[in-house]
């Protein structure tokens, strides 16, 4: 099983059938009072709770998480990170001109 | 040293799991990996599975905290297949760096200035804006977050900043190297610089820049770039069918998967600017390419290509990284075993493009040693040419085997023998044996068969339904009425209109003793195995008058291969000829300029020997081949056709003043 499962949605004895709650479109997952509320987040940015550890399962399979940090906008951070290396290598070009021309007129 | 970094790091630094091992795949733990997709890099993977048979594909649309990570498995045909994740950000980061490390190991020259880099850089941004949005369906396909919307879109502007760094790299370390470029230009037949995850090339970007830096210092250029935009304005207004996607398979990073007005726009004016760029860096560089490094350089390329070729298909881990960090358009050949027991393509994505570049390379060696009187004696370039061989001979190019034979007599007795009547009794044996061979083989269909067999492949793939059969079951295509099958108007419009004209062409034509010109390209397609390619362009050709006059826009073939449905609207059946495919893009009339070009160039250079005889050896291949649609052919083709004074500068006739005044 799909160790993100147990990590997020706890452990269970439950063997759960992926498929065939795909395959069912009126598949109702069953409230487990038992069972605390989870809140998993995808990748577009939106959230459920959900309320039993197969339905929790299932979403994990698809490709939910529960972590907020999974929602970090890599491009974002990867964009910042050239735009400083770009900013430094300017800063140090100018620099090298700068005592470049300095050191002519001398 | 970031040579080797760039190679092993990219694979091996993004483990997420805890647990380094990874089990051995097999039946048993099939679905370990998707269920625990992004937990294990690849370098774990090699780890533990080195000596299992599998293969190694590339899941594209990774996000970035899953590069080089493992995203899934498949069990097919007794074959395992792992999927590693790349991302369009990194890729682009890491191939252009990789290849920009590359590009600064040429030796470096006297400096040569480069003007107007602010401007071009900001028209080269805003290209790459308009191809990004105007191919948006391939990028989908490629990325799970792309969006054209350029609000707050960190991946837009991850891939803009990373496109200023490369040509800002790529600038400095092209004015440091500006007289030796050119001597290394063979090498674009091993690395072919394309993207994994976009539709665009490393040296298309980088050649085009130079255009543009050209065309904002030359005045006569702008008005080029004016003429562009007017051509490539009324190629948006004259065509209603747009196409969002088209798969362009092999031909990535040179040919466009949309057909909108954008895409049209901006594969116009990349062509321009980077032919531009080519030919002036190859203007300005010519005085400075030393002939013998070279041909060498060709040499060593060639057998490079075949080295990396065997090394490729050795094994799917070498399959995947050959296919990364050489850029090559589609995953090289995985085994040795020629396709259809016909020809091996290797790293290549085209058997015939690697061929002529094979022949090629031998042919300038060649003509050089003739011209020179001075035969190759070191056994590391004999080695070199005997490779080089070995991979013409794998890639089964009949076309450039013959002409690469008949050219070769051609020069040595041209510059060897002096007397007139022995030239011209050779002259006319090789004439007389052409067509003596072209008859002898058994397999030629009577004159009346050869001259309907283009007509017969081309109702083969045309979508014909219920066609009426007479007592033997024979239907009227069978029993060469073709002209019947235009009269029923159910199946007019499913046939195309360059076939309908052929048909009539066929039927119609004048008893003159002349044949008709659908049996003219009939009998010149038979003999070189063009009947069936040929038929199939026929059969999809179905332009109007002025997209037939003047095409529908360079680099777009998704217009003629979608357009009119066929039998074969599935995986990319190109036109097998340079001539057909640039009158998809060029139409008619521009076909006849681009002719026009070729003989003013061949009458001015008519004293030039070696000039003239490679011209026609790309002349001759490229009727027959697809290869200038790839885009190292194609710089193969510009170079080859500006190389005049490269090759007039030892003549005998020209003093080495007169020539540098030439240039």
């Amino acid at each position: 099983m799909n160790s993100n499962i147990e990590n997020i949605c706890g452990s269970s004895e439950i063997t759960p059938d992926f498929e065939s709650i795909a395959s069912n479109p009126n598949f109702v997952f069953q409230l487990d009072e038992n069972y605390t509320t989870v809140v998993l987040y995808n990748s577009e940015g939106s959230t459920i709770n959900v309320n039993s550890w197969l339905e929790c399962a299932n979403y994990v399979n698809g490709g939910w998480f529960s972590n907020i940090t999974d929602l970090v906008n890599y491009e974002k951070r990867l964009f910042y990170g050239l735009l400083f290396i770009g900013v430094v290598a300017v800063f140090i070009e100018l620099n090298k001109q700068y005592w470049g021309q300095k050191n002519s007129k001398i | 040293m970031g040579l080797i970094i760039l190679l092993f790091l990219p694979w091996s630094i993004n483990n997420q799991s805890n647990e380094n091992i990874l089990p051995v795949l097999n039946e048993k733990n099939i679905g370990f990996i998707d269920s625990n997709i992004c937990e294990y890099n690849l370098y774990n993977y090699i780890k533990s599975n080195f000596s299992n048979d599998y293969q190694v594909k590339v899941d594209k649309t990774s996000s970035i905290p899953c590069y080089g990570n493992l995203n899934g498995t498949s069990y097919i045909g007794d074959t395992y297949t792992v999927y590693v994740g790349t991302n369009i950000n990194i890729d682009f980061l890491v191939q252009s760096a990789f290849w920009l490390i590359l590009f600064s190991l040429i030796p470096t020259s006297s400096i040569r200035k480069i003007k107007n880099l602010k401007i071009a850089t900001l028209i080269t941004l805003l290209l790459f804006i308009m191809h990004l949005r105007s191919e948006q369906s391939f990028y989908n396909l490629n990325s799970k977050i792309f969006s054209i919307n350029l609000v707050d879109n960190y991946l837009i502007f991850s891939l803009l900043i990373t496109l200023c760094f490369i040509l800002i790299i790529f600038c400095r370390l092209l004015e440091s190297r500006f007289e030796n470029i050119l001597n290394y230009f063979p090498f674009i037949f091993l690395l072919v610089g394309t993207y994994n995850s976009l539709n665009l090339n490393f040296f298309l970007l980088c050649f085009s820049f130079f255009g543009i830096t050209k065309m904002l210092e030359i005045r006569k250029l702008q008005l080029g770039f004016i003429v562009t935009l007017i051509v490539s304005g009324y190629w948006q207004m004259g065509e209603i069918s747009e196409f969002l996607f088209f798969d362009v398979d092999k031909l990535k990073g040179f040919s466009s998967s949309s057909f909108v007005p954008n895409s049209i726009i901006f594969w116009s004016l990349i062509y321009y600017f980077f032919v531009v760029g080519i030919v002036f860096l190859i203007k300005e560089n010519i005085k400075y390419i030393n002939l013998e490094s070279l041909q060498n350089n060709f040499l060593i390329s060639g057998a490079l290509v075949l080295l990396f070729s065997v090394f490729s298909a050795t094994g799917s881990m070498q399959n995947f990284f050959t296919y990364f960090y050489l850029g090559l358009n589609k995953t090289p050949s995985n085994s040795f075993i020629s396709v259809s027991g016909n020809a091996w393509r290797g790293i290549s994505s085209t058997a015939e493009g690697i061929g002529e570049f094979y022949a090629f390379s031998l042919l300038l060696v060649l003509c050089l040693a003739i011209r020179n009187k001075k035969f190759v004696s070191n056994p590391f370039i004999i080695m070199l040419i005997l490779i080089n061989l070995f991979g013409l001979y794998r890639s089964n190019n009949f076309a450039a085997i013959s002409s690469l034979t008949i050219l070769t007599g051609f020069i040595y007795v041209q510059l060897n023998v002096k007397s007139l009547k022995i030239k011209l009794l050779l002259v006319l044996s090789v004439l007389a044996v052409i067509p003596l061979a072209y008859y002898s083989l058994a397999t030629i269909p009577s004159l009346d068969g050869l001259s309907r067999n283009l007509i017969k492949e081309s109702f083969e793939v045309s979508y014909l339904e219920n066609l009426q059969t007479n007592q033997f079951g024979q239907t009227a295509i069978e029993e060469n009425r073709f002209l019947e099958v235009l009269q029923n108007e159910d199946n007019l419009e499913n046939i195309s209109s360059s076939l309908e004209y052929l048909v009539e062409k066929y039927h119609y034509s004048e008893r003159n003793n002349l044949p008709n010109l659908t049996t003219v390209i009939s009998s010149l397609a038979y003999p070189i195995n063009r009947s069936e390619k040929w038929g199939i362009f026929i059969a999809k050709y179905d332009p109007e008058l002025t997209s037939f006059l003047f095409g529908t826009g360079v680099n777009q073939l998704s217009n003629y291969y979608l357009n009119h449905p066929t039998k074969l609207n599935s995986g990319l059946v190109l036109p097998h000829s340079a001539l057909l495919s640039y009158l998809i893009y060029f139409g008619l009339i521009g076909v006849l300029l681009i002719l026009s070009f070729l003989v003013y160039k061949i009458k001015t250079n008519k004293k030039n020997m070696l000039y003239l005889v490679f011209m026609s050896f790309f002349l001759l291949n490229t009727i027959k081949s697809d290869s200038l649609l790839y885009i190292n052919n194609f710089m193969l083709f510009i170079f080859v056709l500006n190389s005049e004074y490269l090759f007039s500068r030892n003549m005998n006739h020209l003093q080495p003043e007169e020539i540098l005044e030439n240039v």
